[in-house]
């Protein structure tokens, strides 16, 4: 009786996951069917990046640019999303990437497919092409699998809902409201940062971002946003300069981390708070100005 | 390792498999279960293993003593022996700090303050649940209800079966142990109703109990902003919660232990359909319930004594039963109360009114009364689960001051609206199907097929659909 009782389980366990993968391709196909970008007509301008962006640049001072940036986003979820924004909104013409003193550590790789990048996947499903879905699989396969009842869920509320707009489910300013910059600080004091080794999988994505640009016309430059003089990251430097010369020496980049915001602008090392964000967001505008 | 995770999922076939390979050599099948069981506990912490196989070894060995010993003293020696060290292990892991820091605060309050410092101590899971278990293989041997075993492997797998480890049913010796002594043969229409009893009991703990710990959580942890109605809402969720999440891991364990050709004994029996307190305890924690019965209650007399002996034991097996639950006074309180419940039963003999089930069918004005039976049963119990649910018990208290007062009946604050629905569903399912082992262990077997398994797969995919926080059992910190 054992083949028998395998023969049925395994014939109820292949119509279930027919049915899950039927249930997540058209609940899929439903939401990239029917996405907006959300975006008002006369924004032409894009930054995309993770938190360091995510908390700096206030929409609402933003008149013609639009901050998509979101906390914990590797380059290969800011692909994704650049080439679907770029898709609905034809007046985008100029994109802005964050690119700071941690960007290129190899721990951001771990931000493309590792157990905390799992948990990005269910808001970028519907919107990830097929060789995206192939590499998560070839690098995390029991974390993709793992997220798929939360893909599956998300799915089912989204279109429940009814609208699916880009620029607030995937992206949009984060006010970071809380105040640890002097512990953090005073932390990062007593530990001293050894050599750091580059990350291969996110700079390629960062790279991809950059070629989608120039093959779609649009204007692409790196932004690094403030972060505060004291931090171990800034301590860092000197690699970020190298790593961005050896890399991306062609790109501009418009560098706010020179500008020494006072401490009262953080709400920690890395992030600004909203007081920060709007002195901030003026610095871009006027910076922006004289491009 | 968690039932509702993917390291179970690949885990189960891959022991399941290797366990019919291997049918017809009893030994070796018993074996892989205790190397199975070892690889699912060491899961969580590797660490605890050595307690697990410290406490299999001592009892074993008593146990074997315990047949050759010849003088009373000399046996009681042994019991104590074990008692001891599986009582101590439980003590130290468990409750060590809980003691230390009421001892402290006594000493404090009486004007001599003393200086203690409470251990990191991790609570190795599921530790009061196998500790009782094979407390109970040693009180059996000692009372000679069971002659011991000196198949060390069958005691090693009847301690660390994983299906039940580390949330129970809390098997007794007599009934879990024999079955590793006799040769299993693959019962078809057994695995299935052990694969219908999983999928009801993932049903429960992942769409039912997870999904109203979201709401109870929220309501519970800021009790403050909420109003009556809301926490009384909040109480009544948890109360599914809980039911949900032990009666579910009660059900995958049983399911699963049908699989390997094993029977574990019933753990809960539709409580919430109870129609006095009594009966309640009759039908929730089952294992639990009898093994205070047969281990304390009735070794301290029961009520052979009279009625003023009966209550003192009710109580101290409620409040005893309640500490065993955690090293908290709000589990002791929780208790006391039923305790407290259960008394004016005992005192006027209708503790075992209603030991029958439930007539089927529709009988008027008894139909009524059953009914509003079964609602002011809730109603108690979950009052009692305020205790079991509160951070503390000045928590607890500021929880009833808000349910009992004129904000109860305002709205609700929280409306959780699809989860109500899909309660009512729930229980609609449970009473329909009240008659048997679980649910819906008969009750979809007279559909025609192809509804049938659209209802299984149904039940499936809500499983997977809602199975996106894997959320510990709630019995597990036991």
């Amino acid at each position: 009786m054992i083949p028998v009782f395998l023969k049925k389980s395994f014939q109820v366990l292949s119509l279930l996951l027919f049915l899950v993968i039927t249930l997540l391709f058209l609940s899929s196909y439903s939401i990239n069917s029917r996405y907006t970008s959300g975006l008002d007509p006369e924004k032409n301008t894009l930054i995309v990046g993770h938190s360091h962006s995510a908390c700096a640049y206030d929409n609402s001072y933003l008149d013609h640019s639009y901050n998509f940036s979101a906390s914990g986003e590797s380059y290969f979820y800011s692909l994704i999303k650049t080439k679907r924004i770029l898709s609905k909104a034809n007046n985008i013409n100029r994109l802005f990437i964050e690119f700071t003193n941690n960007s290129y550590s190899e721990k951001m790789d771990n931000w493309v497919y590792g157990e905390k990048a799992m948990l990005k996947l269910p808001k970028y499903y519907p919107f990830l092409y097929f060789e995206d879905h192939i590499y998560l699989i070839g690098k995390n396969p029991i974390g993709y699998i793992s997220t798929i009842p939360s893909v599956l869920k998300l799915n089912v509320q989204t279109i429940l809902k009814g609208r699916v707009e880009l620029s607030t489910r995937l992206g949009g300013f984060e006010k970071a409201k809380h105040s640890k910059l002097d512990s953090l600080l005073a932390v990062q004091k007593k530990v001293t940062i050894k050599g750091s080794k580059i990350s291969s999988e996110n700079l390629k994505y960062l790279k991809k971002i950059i070629n989608y640009c120039a093959d779609n016309e649009v204007s692409c430059s790196l932004l690094r946003s403030p972060i505060h003089w004291e931090s171990n990251m800034y301590s860092q430097n000197e690699v970020f300069q190298r790593v961005r010369k050896d890399n991306f020496n062609e790109i501009p980049i418009l560098d706010l981390a020179a500008f020494n915001l006072p401490n009262e602008a953080f709400a920690d090392p890395g992030h600004l708070n909203p007081f920060g964000a709007k002195i901030c967001t003026n610095l871009f505008l006027d910076s922006l100005n004289k491009l | 390792m968690l039932f509702n995770s993917i390291d179970f999922a690949i885990f189960l076939p891959l022991v399941f498999a290797a366990y019919w390979l291997l049918r017809g050599k009893l030994k070796s099948q018993n074996f892989l279960i205790v190397f199975a069981s070892y690889v699912f506990y060491g899961w969580w912490d590797w660490r605890f293993l050595s307690l697990i196989l410290f406490s299999t070894v001592v009892d074993y060995f008593v146990g074997i003593r315990l047949e050759i010993a010849s003088s009373k003293r000399n046996r009681i020696i042994l019991l104590m022996l074990s008692l001891s060290t599986n009582l101590g292990l439980l003590g130290f892991f468990k409750y060590y700090n809980f003691f230390l820091d009421n001892f402290i605060s006594a000493f404090s309050l009486f004007g001599t303050p003393i200086e203690g410092s409470s251990l990191s101590i991790v609570l190795p899971v599921g530790i009061s649940f196998y500790t009782f278990q094979t407390l109970s293989y040693t009180i059996d041997v000692f009372r000679n209800n069971l002659r011991p075993t000196r198949d060390f492997i069958s005691f090693a797998a009847f301690v660390s079966f994983f299906p039940q480890l580390v949330a129970g049913p809390i098997e007794r010796a007599t009934h879990l142990l024999p079955q590793f002594y006799s040769k299993r043969v693959f019962d078809y229409n057994r695995a299935v109703d052990g694969m219908r009893q999983i999928l009801w009991g993932l049903f429960k703990k992942v769409v039912i109990a997870d999904n109203c710990a979201y709401y109870v959580n929220m309501i519970y942890n800021n009790s403050d902003d909420y109003s009556g109605s809301t926490l009384l809402l909040g109480t009544i969720l948890f109360a599914f919660q809980i039911y949900g999440d032990f009666s579910g891991y009660s059900d995958i364990a049983i399911g699963t232990a049908r699989l390997f050709g094993f029977d574990l004994m019933k753990n809960f029996a539709f409580p919430y359909f109870s129609r006095d307190i009594a009966e309640f305890w009759r039908r929730w924690h089952i294992s639990l319930s009898t093994w205070f019965r047969d281990y304390v209650y009735i070794p301290l007399g029961g009520s052979r004594k009279g009625k003023y002996y009966g209550l003192r034991n009710i109580i101290i097996v409620f409040v005893v039963s309640g500490f065993w639950h955690g090293a908290n006074w709000t589990f002791i309180f929780w208790g006391l109360i039923n305790a407290l419940f259960f008394i004016p039963l005992f005192v006027f003999d209708l503790n075992r009114k209603n030991t029958n089930d439930i007539k089927p069918g529709f009988h008027g004005l008894h139909s009524l009364q059953t009914f509003a039976n079964i609602v002011l049963t809730f109603f108690l119990v979950n009052m009692a689960w305020v205790f079991f649910r509160s951070e503390n018990i000045i928590h607890a208290f500021q929880i009833f001051s808000s349910i009992f007062s004129e904000s109860l009946l305002s709205i609700p604050q929280v409306r959780p609206w699809p989860l109500i629905v899909l309660i009512i569903g729930f229980i609609g399912m449970e009473w329909l199907g009240k008659y048997n082992e679980f649910a819906i262990e008969k009750l979809v077997l007279k559909w025609v097929k192809p509804l049938r398994w659209s209802f299984y797969l149904v039940l499936a995919l809500m499983i997977i659909v809602f199975n996106t926080e894997q959320q510990e059992f709630i019995y597990f910190q036991f």
